[in-house]
């Protein structure tokens, strides 16, 4: 990863994924500062970043959140340092609140928000448009269409935000960031700045006397934002491609490049809108691409934005064109646009055949396979612990909830150990609410991660101590975000750079903000975790257990950095009597079949050893792999 | 230049997105133009993942469309069989390694989805050609280069040479070894 960092030839071609053409181009307006918060397909920037943090001179870091990582790019912004900050289509939900303060009270170097927004699901749980987010908040938003337009624009963004005072947006997608390919590299620049924070007298303090009233300075964020339409009108990232034809192709992002794609795989061509800047929108040119036009047809991914604000424009300006796209249902909402799907849209609209949306349409994923947890996973142990001690304190009978991360695969089938999933670290304080009210024989539990207790959950465990909630927390320490990459959190004891950092003592976390009952298990130990969570279920209230064994797979790498040899469980035939009580682990390594004794396939067993305590008839045990 | 498509289908931890990499590197290094997409479900093992690699391609459309893969490779033979089954050409091929994965429902039900041998029926009645491979070795490292060289060699039409994806796996004697095992497999 990161050899299009490290190129120092500009105009040489570097294989790089579109994450990186961002990180480069941050590289290459001088940035100082980079804070984030994992999630795809924004992680590889910062982690690309990283890599070159200590050869680059540069602050890198992984934040406790996204709100927490904007605030410290903001910081930096404001200290006269250029400044990326990093996070999915999630944490833009999440870092709203400063986003506002953080425009209006404005910043005095560049300050660049990377939004990837995972369009389509693939890797989250919801979907959400950045764009919308970051108009809302009145932030210039730039959508790159391809990876070399990535790293100009993610480079020229840093100097608009200065130009102007303020931060700015680069939203992009799974699509563009996922994919490698050749990205010419530009030049580094060296940005001369001085160190030292320097407030904006006149927008820091809002209500001394001679500063900004609230009012004014919205009103000034909006004159900025012309501005902002002037100075991006003089830029070449949006364009028209003329051709004949009565209907014209607006493409926001990477959905020119898939229709330029399309036209080319049906051989015909069409008037194209190319819009990368979409707050502010260049009026003035869509109002010229339209004016010889009968209709406009809008792809984009995400929400209706662009064609939304194209219909007003044309509105305002009494213009009859008409707009078609996704509010004219020609598009469907929700997913990714995919090459075959816009074929057969502008074989519709350029060539009248007729086509159904849902015919033969792409399919974001094709597989029987539903998620599961990694053989071995500690999270494991403590959905089967959860199930045996359930059964035995009420006949199984509870209300459980985890929050983003690994924990929510709880609720997958088969073990559906967990009722429902929340934001990051949510689970707290919503399993509070369900507790507030649930019978009181029906015990309320939430399961929360190490980075979810972290990102958000803190707070809700505070609440739930201050309002007395009759709540059992299990903590999945597993020192890492499992589920966006293995990153590190607060638990890990190393940080975004590799260096040692002390870790976070959750146990004494809790016990300080007031949790009158706090236990430890590892969760590989199934006995051990089903009794520690019968204790906790009859403790004072909110009890903690915090449930701690390294996440698997940086145990694996652990290990075989350590020259361990690796082992594997394995099973007895003789001893085998088909009983079924490994497969309640409902761990993927092991293999039952309806005729056969059951098996624990060697390449995907991690030798944590919970069958070997499932199984009654001691056929299981850990051997070392003979290759 | 002839343009070819190529999805690799597989599951988290064989080693998917390192074999479509140094695949893009090694057409990358040759002069080949070649974009490569991945699509985990997640970072964890065994969830499903998909790599398509698009070489000598105009455009920038790194999905492959329905119909339009030139080569399945199926790193496990259910993934590799649905994928086929929607994206191949007809005439296109596929190489499924043999070792099967079960799914969470043949989990459960403890029960092998004979839709696996079904839908590998139905492409060879389509005249797509199907071949499946059995990697040596008892462990997982490797296997997917075993593959990649068992797929290099049925497919010549893939415009990347062996040398060139030997020189991206400089260094990685087990890759290496393995990648010239697979380019002697039988079918």
């Amino acid at each position: 990863m990161g050899t299009i960092l490290k190129e120092k030839t500009p105009g040489t071609g570097v294989l790089a994924y579109g994450y990186e053409a961002v990180a480069r181009g941050a590289l290459e307006a001088d940035v100082k500062v980079v804070s984030g918060y994992p999630g795809t397909p924004s992680s590889g920037c910062t982690q690309a970043l990283a890599a070159v943090a200590k050869e680059e001179n540069i602050h890198v870091e992984w934040s406790t959140n996204e709100r927490v990582a904007l605030e410290v790019a903001w910081g930096a912004a404001m200290d006269g340092q250029r400044a990326l900050c990093t996070m999915n289509h999630l944490g833009m939900n999440v870092v709203m609140d400063c986003l506002k303060y953080c425009n209006n009270y404005g910043v005095t170097a560049g300050m660049v928000i990377f939004a990837g927004d995972d369009v389509g699901a693939n890797t989250s749980a919801i979907e959400s448009d950045s764009r919308v987010l970051a108009s809302a908040a009145d932030v210039p938003v730039l959508c790159p269409s391809t990876p070399n337009e990535a790293r100009q624009m993610t480079a020229y963004a840093f100097e608009l935000s200065e130009t102007l005072g303020c931060p700015v947006v680069i939203r992009s997608v799974c699509q563009l960031m996922m994919t490698q390919s050749v990205v010419p590299v530009g030049e580094r620049r060296r940005v001369p700045h001085e160190s030292g924070f320097k407030p904006n007298p006149r927008r820091v303090v809002m209500f001394e006397p001679g500063t900004m009233a609230a009012v004014t300075i919205h009103r000034f964020i909006h004159q900025n934002l012309e501005k902002c339409r002037v100075l991006l009108s003089e830029k070449q990232f949006d364009h028209i491609d003329a051709a004949e034809g009565r209907l014209g192709l607006v493409c926001c992002g990477v959905s020119y490049s898939l229709a330029k794609a399309a036209l080319l795989r049906m051989g015909v061509n069409a008037p194209i809108l190319k819009l990368s800047c979409v707050n502010p929108v260049n009026e003035e040119l869509v109002a010229s691409f339209a004016e010889n036009l009968e209709a406009l047809l809008v792809l984009e991914e995400g929400e209706a934005f662009v064609e939304e604000r194209v219909a007003a424009l044309l509105q305002k300006r009494g213009m009859a064109q008409k707009v078609l796209g996704r509010i004219s249902r020609d598009i469907a909402y929700g997913g990714e646009l995919f090459v075959g799907d816009l074929e057969r849209v502008l074989r519709k609209a350029l060539l009248g055949e007729s086509c159904n949306p849902a015919d033969g349409a792409m399919k974001p994923f094709l597989s029987e396979r539903n998620l599961t947890l990694c053989a071995g996973c500690g999270h494991m142990g403590v959905f089967y612990a959860l199930r045996k001690a359930m059964a035995d304190y009420n006949g199984g009978h509870y209300a459980a909830f985890a929050d983003a991360g690994c924990s929510f695969m709880g609720i997958l089938t088969p073990a559906k150990s967990i009722q429902s999933a929340t934001n990051m670290g949510g689970c707290i304080s919503f399993a509070s609410g369900v507790a507030y009210t649930a019978e009181p024989k029906v015990p309320t539990v939430a399961l929360c991660g190490d980075g979810g207790f972290l990102h958000g959950g803190m707070s809700g465990l505070v609440n739930a101590v201050f309002n007395k909630a009759n709540l059992v927390v299990i903590l999945l320490d597993n020192a890492a975000l499992g589920n966006t990459g293995v990153q590190p959190t607060g638990c890990t004891g190393t940080n975004a750079v590799g260096s040692s950092v002390p870790k976070v003592d959750l146990e004494a976390l809790c016990r300080s903000v007031g949790v009158p009952y706090v236990d430890t298990v590892d969760p590989l130990k199934l006995a051990d975790t089903k009794e520690a969570i019968l204790k906790a279920l009859d403790a004072p209230k909110p009890a903690v257990l915090v449930a701690r064994q390294p996440c698997v797979i940086t145990r694996l790498k652990n290990e075989k950095k350590a020259g361990l040899a690796p082992k594997t469980a394995v099973v007895d035939p003789e001893q085998c009597q088909r009983c079924g009580d490994c497969g309640e682990l409902f761990c993927a390594a092991i293999i039952r079949s309806g005729q056969d004794k059951t098996i624990i396939r060697p390449d995907l067993c991690s030798a944590c050893g919970m069958c070997v305590e499932t199984c009654r008839n001691g056929a299981i045990s850990v051997v070392e792999v003979h290759k | 230049m002839n343009t070819f498509h190529l999805r690799v289908a597989g599951i988290g931890g064989q080693g998917t997105v390192h074999l479509a990499k140094t695949l893009a590197a090694a057409a990358a290094a040759s002069g080949v133009r070649v974009t490569m997409i991945e699509r985990p479900r997640s970072a964890m093992r065994l969830g499903p993942i998909t790599c398509d690699l698009c070489f000598n391609d105009a455009g920038f459309a790194p999905l492959i469309a329905p119909g339009d893969a030139d080569a399945v490779l199926g790193m496990e033979p259910l993934d590799g069989v649905m994928n086929a089954e929607y994206y191949i050409k007809k005439n296109g091929t596929v190489v499924l390694q043999s070792v099967e994965t079960p799914t969470v429902d043949e989990f459960v039900l403890v029960q092998r989805d004979s839709r696996r041998d079904e839908w590998k029926r139905e492409l060879i009645s389509h005249g797509v050609r199907v071949v499946t491979l059995t990697p040596e070795g008892e462990d997982m490292a490797g296997r997917n280069y075993y593959m990649l060289g068992a797929f290099m060699k049925l497919c010549p039409q893939l415009p990347v040479s062996v040398e060139a994806v030997e020189n991206q796996l400089a260094g990685q004697s087990r890759n290496l070894e393995m990648l010239r095992r697979g380019l002697k497999a039988e079918a």
